[in-house]
């Protein structure tokens, strides 16, 4: 899925500017790393390409959609094309790994019979599958997070949006987790990862945007 | 189908989930529409009785000794109010004297001549307009006299009346307890939920599909709140019924069972329909204030 955004500035009322004037085009395929400090507008790029957020001048399309002008009707069909891993891991805490996966893939209208086969695959590729009855409460960091990229997965997207997905990881889940991406990332689907750990940037064929209060300050292809 | 079965399921997981407060809802949802049941039965049968005496009503009209009968007549069938003039003859009125009198009436024979004035019996059109009917049939040259029921019409007019000011009155009451109990309930609802509901938005669930659950939890508890109201109801108007009856057996009661059932199947889907709307408002509201693009 392509994706481009047009001088796309976003301001937070009053006067917080978060992205300003930002111009990117992201091809089908790419893996992109999205850099920069905290409070530098990673996580507001991420949700304005999800609509979460709408920019306060610019242009956002996504594969042939104009988010400026999709219908409202339109948007939850625009989102099954994307898996998110949020920043502040959002499992269900009542629902235990099966049904968190289960849960997202039924709130899409997906027949009960493929959910089943759906989730247990994805859970599995994840390595989750032996503790897909445990609640995200009984599952370590690295482990709910996961179940939350096999949630993102199930639905087979065409884009990943992964939010600091190694936050509070140690070294060696991290370097699992990231594997997992780049597994993800190989069978063809567009990844853009947010991060502010350089250390996750490995040295493979991927693309590095950093941002710093809302500019692009580096934009470069690596690994190749 | 299988949207359908998710919907029933999460339907029921919330009102488990929220169990103490459902019943609670439901218990003020039974209550307030067995009140509203009892005071539009009550009405009811108000309109019912008052509709029987409309029938029943007629005003009689005593004529002076010489008056032009078929003129007055004509100029009483003119007035707005009337719907229906029948001239009685004193022969008429001697024979009816007679019946009711039975045996002893051979004693009017011995007075000779028949004393008995011309009279009209005049039907009103609507209650309402009896008295001043009686005041402008009053006015005529011609009348002697006018006798109807005046004082008893008056109260069971103002009955009625206090009755449908208090209908209305307690059915909006009644009606907005209900509506902000079940509309509450289904806010707290969408709260407890409040995570699903926003990864399910941005998974890409549609809006309807969030909804249902809810909207079915606002539906059953406001329907089985009618349905209990209605099994009170039934209770109480039957015991009531029988007790009336006993002690007015004259008072027209409405005790068709047609009828009856008839406005039980309406508290019913009205029931339905309030905890319908009441949940649709909650729930699109939330939905569509939680998932405002910033
Ligand atoms: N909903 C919001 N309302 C107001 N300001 C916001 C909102 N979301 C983000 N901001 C502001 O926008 C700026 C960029 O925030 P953003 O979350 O994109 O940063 P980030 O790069 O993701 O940071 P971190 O690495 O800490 O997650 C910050 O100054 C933040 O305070
Ligand atoms: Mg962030």
């Amino acid at each position: 899925m392509k994706i481009s955004l047009i001088s796309v500035t976003k301001i937070f009322a009053p006067d917080i500017v978060a992205l300003d004037n930002v111009n990117l085009i992201i091809k089908k395929g790419e893996f992109v790393y999205l850099m920069g400090k905290s409070g530098s507008g990673k996580s507001t790029l991420i949700r304005l390409i999800t609509r979460e957020v709408l920019p306060t001048r610019g242009k956002i399309v996504v594969g042939d959609v104009d988010l400026g002008k999709i219908n409202k009707a339109d948007i939850p069909f625009y989102r099954r094309d994307i898996g998110t891993i949020s920043q502040d891991l959002k499992l269900i805490p009542k629902l235990t790994a099966y049904e968190n996966v289960a849960f997202a893939l039924e709130a899409m209208g997906i027949p009960h019979r493929y959910v089943k086969a759906r989730a247990n695959k994805v859970l599995d590729q994840v390595g989750m599958w032996r503790r897909r009855v445990f609640y995200p409460p009984q599952l370590s960091g690295g482990e709910q997070q996961r179940v939350a990229i096999a949630r993102a997965l199930a639905k087979s997207p065409a884009l990943i949006l992964a939010d600091e997905p190694t936050g509070n990881l140690d070294a060696k889940t991290t370097e699992d987790i990231m594997n997992l991406f780049w597994n993800i990332n190989a069978s063809g689907i567009t990844v853009i990862m947010a991060t502010h750990n350089s250390n996750t940037v490995r040295d493979h064929h991927c693309r590095l945007i950093e941002l710093q209060s809302g500019f692009v300050t580096r934009d470069a292809r690596i690994g190749n | 189908m299988e949207a359908v079965i998710y919907v029933i399921d999460n339907t029921f997981r919330l009102l488990r989930r929220q169990w103490v407060l459902s019943l609670l809802t439901l218990i003020t949802a039974a209550a307030m529409f067995w009140l509203l049941g009892i005071i539009s039965m009550a009405s009811m049968n108000v309109r019912h009785l008052m509709h029987k005496l409309e029938n029943d009503l007629l005003i009689q009209v005593y004529l002076k000794k010489n008056a032009d009968v078929e003129y007055v007549v004509d100029e009483v069938k003119k007035m707005n109010w009337v719907s229906d003039v029948k001239s009685i003859s004193p022969e008429e009125a001697l024979e009816k004297l007679e019946e009711r009198l039975g045996r002893q009436s051979h004693a009017t024979k011995l007075i000779g001549e028949n004393p008995l004035p011309w009279s009209l019996q005049v039907r009103v059109r609507s209650i309402g307009d009896t008295d001043i009917l009686a005041k402008a049939l009053n006015t005529m040259q011609e009348v002697e006299d006018v006798v109807y029921a005046g004082a008893y019409i008056r109260r069971l007019e103002r009955i009625s009346y206090l009755a449908n000011s208090g209908v209305v009155t307690m059915l909006i009451l009644a009606l907005f307890i209900t509506s902000l109990v079940i509309f509450n309930t289904i806010r707290i609802s969408l709260f407890s939920q409040k995570d699903e509901i926003f990864i399910m938005s941005l998974i890409g669930a549609t809006h309807g599909y969030i909804a249902y659950p809810f909207i079915l939890q606002g539906i059953i508890i406001s329907g089985t709140g009618s349905l209990l109201a209605v099994f009170g109801l039934i209770y109480l108007y039957g015991s009531g019924v029988k007790i009336l009856q006993e002690a007015l057996p004259f008072l027209p009661l409405i005790v068709e069972v047609p009828v009856l059932l008839r406005f039980y199947m309406l508290l019913i889907l009205f029931g339905i329909g309030v905890g319908w709307i009441c949940s649709y408002i909650s729930v699109s509201r939330y939905i569509s204030v939680t998932t405002k693009p910033i």
